[in-house]
């Protein structure tokens, strides 16, 4: 056999087609012709034919392991054989440089009637063993399955699983320039079998293989490269762990359409046909289904990996940067209230959790002076305002909400400023920072769907806030017990007389039973000014100060229940074990995502009431009820 | 694509391994077609020596050796038939053991020429046996051989590669219709009896223009006469024909090649 050097291209299949006849008759009807007529096809189809392969390239260099991955049908086969030179392409080149051997099962030209020692030189000889090494050929077959001292028994007298293990022997014995694989072979537990994976993995690690599978089990990790083949057709080719990935998502995805189209119903994917029922309703019988095609399904798959493969970089560098020594910052966190409450703050826990203590110190930077919140979770924590004035904080906040939104995609100019001077403070320039934006650009794949749901719970942990200082209620203002309220109006809970009313009718409700400290954040102009009757109501209008939220957290810590609108302050609550009954108007507003996480971080904390009322569906003695419940 | 699977191992090389091939298939064919014989491999040629009995029989009482003495005829008549049978043989041989490996051709990379080196040697092994009968009726008709004989023996490779230069053509049609191996036991009378292979050719007359135009003539006779008689002044018309059944094989060769991909293709 002769010697390839490492990098020389075995394989050049160069945009070959081949063409298949499912009509038997026909199929015969063609071969006649074209055995005595034969002329190229150039792609042109006659009845009964379709493309087994069409336009498929691939290449395998020396030392080089690609696999094609491809359903029952998908064309390996045709590839295999088209390879081997055991078919002709229609269309295209087939280039292989040196010699190319089927690594398969079947029964090699078997006849019942040789003895073991005669079938398996007729194996090696298929397989194309010069004769000066088939007898070293034979002799390591027979060794491989142990039946050296069989070699004259009969193979009708042999199990048949023997016979089957004699021909991939024989396969994985006869050197060969380049190896086909035609499904990678399903092996018992036996020590035989034991032997041939032994053998196979020598192959795998020694590279020049083309390996052709319907599943990724068992598909080595020394692939480089893997192609997607359906109906004849490469759908994606790539690295082999981006298409590992997306073949398995295609072929889920495949089998749920499948089982739908079985069940008679309409899958569940968006609709990708045209029905505007124009047919003059001719049809009868079940209703169409309507499928996506496998490209369109391969470009889900394709996104969903991206999106996946984004999150588990994001993960990798963040691991990377915990493990270091460098100091770490988390943030500066200046966002909303609850996207801190929900995501950021679960998302620092979980990196605590997963990665373990750091010798390092892990700053977290935020604002509001909410240093219980990172307590446990940082071994430091720096407000904004410690590093620029409550004005300039204010400021320069508002201009990068004009500019960016209050969602922090971006670092941005003033973040940067904040960052620079943490690494003042400590000193040091090496350090490494995990800014938000690393979540929200995340959150907004998961938020629109492009990444799974999954991701969020499987990187949270709903870990309490610390209650020891936050707890103390604002003396000044508060009795206690007493329940507290806030309300706002936005997309949620918008501005209607409706709302106006529960408002009032909350309130009114909570009054009888308990105090109620109402933390007035703006936004509901001339909302509280009616309801300053009740003397047990009291409005605590929420002052311009650097500690604001550390003043709405103390009130809301310190109740015996908090009712209020879904969103901002409202979400710390069950964070302080507080009992919580939040309101929203319209679905449409209410982001289902943040509706979810929520009831996720209250169901972390088993018995801790929570409800989620739509304002519709209101009703003041189900409240009362419900806080005569919590008070005990 | 390119061409031979073996182009990149020597001639020789791929010339052992054609022959290995074909020793293999040819030893599994006979476990088969002969595993439960108890006279085991004698029936491969038992038909056709049983054949030729009666024909020389009828020849000689029908006078179909002209004016040559009854021992002069059976040896005429043994030494064509067992020639022609070598030819027959030939062409029928490869398309007999290429159907009983169409699953074989289906799932692996068997090359298609090992069926016709396969074909090959079942005929040199059946030759084996014909050598030895006819050496047996020489010495029973109490006839030496002439000194041609040697060249009768040099010719029989030349009457192999004409059977299989035809037979290759036959080996991918018969897998894709049937009708091809049920017509071929049809043209075997036709071919034996339009050759003098059992009689005298006639000077004159359509059969002896048919003969004259019939290759096999020519393939078998002359052949046939180097070893019962001695020279004819034909050789160079041997040497002709020999070498259009060479181009014919070769040819054959060719078509096999190019064939039997569709052919296996076209198998259910």
């Amino acid at each position: 056999m002769s010697t390839v050097d490492t990098g020389t291209t075995l394989l050049d299949c160069d945009d070959v087609s081949k063409i298949y006849c499912d009509e038997f008759k026909q199929r015969r009807k063609h071969a006649l012709r074209d055995i005595l007529f034969g002329a190229p096809r150039h792609g042109r189809l006659r009845p009964d034919e379709r493309f087994a392969l069409r336009s498929f390239s691939v290449t395998v260099k020396a030392g080089e392991n690609v696999a094609v991955l491809g359903l029952p049908g998908a064309g390996k086969t045709t590839l295999a054989r088209l390879v081997t030179r055991m078919s002709r392409p229609d269309g295209g080149m087939v280039r292989v440089r040196g010699r190319v051997g089927l690594v398969f099962s079947g029964r090699l030209g078997m006849n019942p009637f040789l003895s073991v020692d005669e079938y398996v030189r007729l194996a090696v000889a298929i397989h194309g063993a010069e004769p000066d090494m088939a007898d070293a050929c034979c002799d390591e077959a027979l060794h491989l399955t142990g039946l050296s001292d069989r070699r004259h028994a009969t193979l009708v007298n042999l199990p048949r699983g023997d016979v089957r293990y004699l021909s991939l022997a024989v396969a994985l014995t006869v050197p060969q320039n380049l190896r086909v694989f035609d499904s990678l072979p399903n092996l018992g537990r036996d020590p035989v079998g034991a032997r041939l994976v032994a053998r196979i993995r020598e192959h795998f690690a020694r590279g020049s293989n083309l390996i052709l599978a319907r599943t990724t089990t068992g598909l080595p990790t020394s692939v480089s490269r893997a192609i997607i083949l359906h109906d004849g057709e490469t759908l994606y080719q790539g690295q082999r762990e981006t298409v590992v990935t997306i073949y398995d998502h295609f072929v889920a995805r495949l089998a749920r359409i499948r089982r739908a189209e079985q069940a008679g119903r309409v899958a569940d994917t968006p609709p990708t046909g045209h029905h505007d029922g124009t047919d003059g309703g001719a049809s009868v019988g079940p209703p169409a289904v309507d499928v996506p095609s496998p490209a369109a399904l391969i470009a889900r798959a394709v996104q969903r990996f991206d999106h996946s493969h984004i999150a588990s970089l994001a993960e990798e560098q963040v691991a990377q940067d915990w493990a270091s020594d460098r100091p770490i910052v988390l943030g500066p966190f200046l966002a909303d209230v609850a996207f801190e409450m929900l995501y950021w703050r679960p998302w620092v826990a979980w990196m605590r959790a997963s990665f373990g203590p750091r010798r390092a110190p892990v700053i977290a930077v935020s604002r509001g002076r909410v240093d219980g919140w990172y307590s446990g979770l940082a071994s430091e924590y720096v407000d904004v305002c410690d590093l620029v004035s409550f004005e300039t904080y204010q400021a320069r906040n508002r201009e990068r909400v004009r500019d960016a939104g209050d969602k922090q995609n971006v670092v941005s100019g003033f973040e940067q400023d904040l960052l620079d001077h943490v690494t003042r403070r400590l000193g040091t320039a090496d350090v490494a920072v995990v800014h938000p934006s690393v979540l929200f650009r995340l959150c907004s794949k998961v938020w629109r769907g492009a990444l799974s749901s999954q991701w969020l719970s499987e990187h949270a942990r709903y870990e309490h806030c610390e209650t020891s200082s936050d707890a103390t209620p604002a003396a000044a203002h508060v009795a206690e017990p007493y329940v507290a309220a806030s309300f706002w109006f936005n997309s949620c809970f918008p501005d209607s007389p409706l709302h106006r009313r529960v408002v009032r009718d909350v309130l009114a409700e909570l009054s009888q039973r308990v105090d109620v400290i109402v933390v007035d954040q703006g936004g509901v102009h001339g909302l509280f000014d009616s309801i300053q009757a009740g003397d047990r109501v009291r409005v605590m209008k929420s002052a311009e100060t650097d500690d604001r939220i550390r003043v709405q957290a103390r009130v809301v810590a310190g109740a015996r229940a908090f009712v209020g609108t879904f969103g901002g302050l409202s979400l710390m609550a069950p964070f302080y074990n507080v009992p919580t009954s939040l309101l929203f108007g319209a679905e449409v507003g209410l982001f289902p995502q943040h509706a979810a996480v929520s009831r996720s971080m209250a169901g972390a904390t088993p018995d801790l009431p929570y409800e989620l009322t739509k304002t519709a569906n209101f009703d003041a003695g189900h409240l009362g009820a419900w806080v005569d419940r919590t008070l005990g | 694509m390119r061409g031979g699977t073996y182009s990149h191992a020597g001639l020789g090389q791929s010339l052992r391994l054609l022959i290995q091939q074909g020793y293999l298939l040819v030893l599994r064919d006979f476990r088969f077609r002969y595993r439960q014989a108890y006279l085991g491999y004698v029936w491969a040629v038992a038909r056709p020596v049983a054949g030729v009995l009666p024909l020389i029989l009828v020849g000689n009482a029908f006078g179909l050796g002209g004016d040559m003495a009854a021992a002069e005829y059976a040896l005429f008549a043994m030494g064509g038939f067992l020639m022609w049978q070598l030819f027959w043989d030939s062409v029928i041989s490869p398309q007999w053991l290429a159907r009983r490996l169409r699953r074989t051709f289906k799932e692996a990379p068997l090359r298609p020429e090992s069926v016709v080196a396969a074909g090959a040697g079942l005929v040199l092994f059946n030759a084996s046996f014909y050598a030895g009968i006819f050496v047996l009726a020489s010495a029973l008709a109490q006839t030496a051989p002439p000194t041609t004989v040697w060249l009768a023996l040099l010719a029989f490779p030349v009457i192999i590669l004409g059977g299989l230069a035809v037979g290759s053509f036959f080996v991918p049609l018969t897998f894709v219709y049937l009708d091809f191996r049920f017509a071929l036991p049809l043209l075997s009378p036709f071919l034996l009896w339009t050759a003098p292979i059992l009689y005298a050719s006639p000077p004159t007359g359509i059969l002896a223009v048919v003969n004259r135009w019939n290759p096999l003539t020519y393939l078998i006779d002359i052949p046939r006469q180097w070893l019962v008689r001695g020279t004819t002044g034909d050789e160079l018309v041997f040497l002709f024909c020999a070498m259009a059944f060479v181009t014919l094989f070769w040819l054959g060769l060719f078509f096999l090649r190019r064939a039997m991909p569709i052919a296996v293709e076209s198998l259910p």
